[in-house]
C-alpha cells in the first residue's frame, strides 16, 4: 500500500536532487462562524502532505475554530498523506479547534474506510454539513 | 527391487564430511561421493531470488560461480525439472552412453536449484539415488546458507537495496509445508523492497499467519516493517492472543517513531487440526478464502487501525471454519494495484482468478505463486512502484506428496 509513486531511489548525495514537481494546490477560503476551508486538489502524497499540516498549522494559529479540507479533488493519497491527515486532526484538537474532511474523493474514501481511520476523521459531504461546535470527529479511545 | 542400502550408504558419508565444508568446497565433495552410488558427472544450480535462472555452483570466485551456466527456467529442461518438483531425463544419451537427468533441489518444500548427473541406467535404483541427492543437496545447501556471502552473491541478478537486504533476513523461507498444511510467500520488487513483509510459524497444533506493510518505500520502511515482525513474533512467544498482539505491535512503533510511521496488517491464527481460522484487522487489504472448484470471497472484519496510529479504535477478532483444501490467500495492495502501461490495475479478480486457474492444474502452490507474481512483474512491465507480497496457506489440500521428485 501506501506509496511514493515515483523515484524510490534518491540519486546519490554527491548529486543534485530535482525537486518534485508540485502536485497539490491548496485554495483557502473563509467561511462563517471562524471556519476556514481549505480546498486541496492533486496529489497528497510523500511529496505534498507536508504542504497541507503547515496551512492547518497557520489557520490554527491565525485563531480558526475549524479547519475544513475539502478533499473532493485528491486524485491520489498515500500513506504519508494518511499520516498527515491524522497529524492535523490531532493539531486541531491539541489546539482546542476541530478538523473535518468535505467529500473525500473515490481514492481518499477507499483508504480511510479500508484502514479504519474513517471511524476517527469525520466525513461530511459539505461544509454546510458539519454540525457546529465539538463532537464530529471524536476521536475514540479504549482502555487496551 | 532397489537395493537401497547400497545406494544410501554413499549420501550418508557425504552428509559426515559435509559438516566442516563450506559452499565452495561443495561441488568436489558431493561428485566424489555420489559416484559410488551411480552418480556421475554431478553438477548443481542455485536459483536466483526472482526464480528466473539457474547458476552453476563451480565453487569458485566471490559468488562461488565462475566459469559456471546460466540457464533459463522457462523453456529448458532443467527448468522443467525445477517446475514440475520431478526428475527429467534428457532424450538423448551423452558421448559416453550415459542417461543424463535433472532433478529439482528440494528439501520437499522450498526449491534452492536442480542437480544435473550421469547414469548408466534408468531403473528404480537410479531413480531412488538421483532423489536421495535432491533431498541431500537441498539439506547442504540449507546448512551452508546462513553463513555464505558467495551464496547470496550468486542467487542475486540485481544489486540490493539496504531495506531489501533487512526484509530478506526478516522474513521465513518462501516456502513451508508440514501437519497437513502447505505455505508459499513471494515478495516483490526482491532488490528493492521497501516495507512489506510476511511471518508464519508453528507452535503445537497452531500456525501463526501474518502480512504487514509499513508505509513508505525506503530504508524507514524496512526499519518498520522490522520492529513490527520483531514485536508480533515477540508478543505472541511470550503467549499474548491477537488482539494483544497487534496491541503490542502498536506500542513498538508508536515507541519508535512516535505515530509517523505504521504498518498495516492481517495477523491470524489456523487451528491445524479444527480448521478454525481467528484473525485481526489491522487496516489492512481484506483476506481471500479460495475454495476448491471456483469459489471465493473476502472475508469480513472491521479494520482496527493501522499499527502506529494510536488511534485506540476496538480490535475484532474474526473467525472462519476451513473446509479441506481451502486456500487463505493473504495479499498486499502491490499486487492487485500494479498498473499496466495504460494505467490499467492487476486487480484482485485477475490475481484470484491466476490463482484458481493455476493451482486446479497440475501446478505445486510455489509453482503457482512463481507464475503469479512474474505476471504481476510482466503486467507492470517488470517494474513495480509498489511492494507486492502473497502468502498462500492451504489446509488439508493433500498435494504435500507433489512436492518432491
Amino acid at each position: 500500500m501506501h506509496d511514493d509513486r515515483d523515484a524510490p531511489h534518491p540519486p546519490p548525495e554527491t548529486h543534485e536532487r530535482p525537486e518534485p514537481p508540485e502536485t497539490l494546490s491548496v485554495e483557502v477560503r473563509p467561511l462563517s462562524g471562524g471556519r476556514l476551508l481549505l480546498v486541496l486538489v492533486g496529489e497528497l502524497d510523500h511529496h505534498s502532505a507536508d504542504l497541507v499540516t503547515g496551512e492547518v498549522r497557520s489557520a490554527l494559529e491565525a485563531g480558526a475554530a475549524a479547519v475544513l479540507l475539502d478533499l473532493s479533488g485528491v486524485s491520489f493519497i498515500d500513506s504519508t498523506g494518511v499520516t498527515r491527515l491524522l497529524l492535523a486532526h490531532r493539531t486541531a484538537r491539541a489546539a482546542g479547534g476541530r478538523l473535518a474532511l468535505i467529500a473525500p474523493s473515490g481514492p481518499v474514501r477507499r483508504l480511510l474506510s479500508l484502514t479504519g481511520i474513517d471511524r476517527v476523521l469525520a466525513c461530511h459531504p459539505t461544509p454546510d454539513a458539519v454540525p457546529p461546535g465539538p463532537g464530529a470527529g471524536r476521536e475514540p479511545r479504549s482502555g487496551g | 527391487m532397489a537395493d537401497t542400502a547400497r545406494v544410501s550408504q554413499p549420501f550418508v558419508e557425504l552428509v559426515l564430511a559435509s559438516h566442516v565444508a563450506t559452499l565452495e568446497e561443495l561441488p568436489e565433495m558431493v561428485a566424489g561421493h555420489v559416484s559410488a552410488a551411480g552418480l556421475r558427472h554431478v553438477v548443481f544450480f542455485l536459483v536466483d531470488l526472482q526464480e528466473t535462472v539457474l547458476r552453476e555452483v563451480t565453487g569458485h570466485g566471490p559468488d562461488a560461480g565462475r566459469g559456471g551456466l546460466e540457464l533459463r527456467i522457462d523453456g529448458t529442461l532443467p527448468g522443467l525439472a525445477y517446475q514440475r518438483v520431478d526428475l527429467v531425463a534428457e532424450p538423448n544419451r551423452t558421448a559416453e552412453g550415459l542417461r543424463r537427468w535433472w532433478a529439482p533441489i528440494t528439501d520437499g518444500v522450498e526449491r534452492l536449484g536442480v542437480v544435473r548427473a550421469d547414469t548408466p541406467g534408468d531403473d528404480e535404483e537410479t531413480r531412488y539415488a538421483l532423489r536421495a541427492l535432491s533431498s541431500v543437496m537441498a539439506l547442504l545447501l540449507l546448512s551452508k546458507r546462513s553463513f555464505s556471502d558467495s551464496y547470496a552473491r550468486l542467487v542475486r541478478t540485481a544489486p540490493m537495496n539496504v531495506a531489501a537486504e533487512m526484509q530478506w533476513n526478516l522474513t521465513p523461507p518462501p516456502a513451508f509445508a508440514g501437519h497437513d498444511v502447505t505455505i508459499g510467500a513471494v515478495s516483490e520488487p526482491a532488490y528493492e523492497i521497501g516495507g512489506d513483509a510476511f511471518d508464519y510459524a508453528v507452535a503445537d497444533t497452531t500456525l501463526h499467519l501474518g502480512i504487514f506493510d509499513a508505509m513508505g518505500h525506503d530504508a524507514t520502511a524496512g526499519l518498520t516493517a522490522n520492529v513490527a515482525v520483531a514485536a508480533c513474533r515477540n508478543a505472541r512467544r511470550q503467549g499474548a492472543d491477537l488482539a494483544g498482539t497487534s496491541r503490542k505491535v502498536e506500542e513498538a512503533l508508536v515507541g519508535q517513531f512516535g505515530t509517523s510511521r505504521y504498518a498495516t496488517g492481517i495477523i491470524a491464527d489456523l487451528d491445524l487440526d479444527t480448521g478454525r481460522l481467528s484473525w485481526v484487522n489491522r487496516g489492512h487489504h481484506l483476506p481471500v478464502l479460495v475454495r476448491t472448484g471456483r469459489w471465493w470471497q473476502q472475508l469480513q472484519c472491521p479494520p482496527a487501525g493501522p499499527m502506529g496510529t494510536d488511534l485506540g479504535l476496538p480490535i475484532t477478532v474474526c473467525h472462519e471454519q476451513l473446509q479441506p483444501g481451502d486456500r487463505i490467500v493473504l495479499y498486499t495492495d502491490g499486487i492487485t494495484e500494479a498498473r499496466d502501461t495504460e494505467g490499467r490495475e492487476f486487480g484482485l479478480d485477475r490475481f484470484v482468478e491466476f490463482v484458481l486457474r493455476h493451482h486446479s492444474g497440475r501446478l505445486t502452490l510455489h509453482e503457482t505463486l512463481r507464475r503469479l507474481v512474474h505476471a504481476v512483474l510482466e503486467h507492470h512491465a517488470d517494474r513495480l512502484d509498489d511492494d507486492a507480497t502473497v502468502l498462500l496457506a492451504e489446509w488439508r489440500g493433500g498435494h504435500q506428496q507433489e512436492l518432491t521428485p
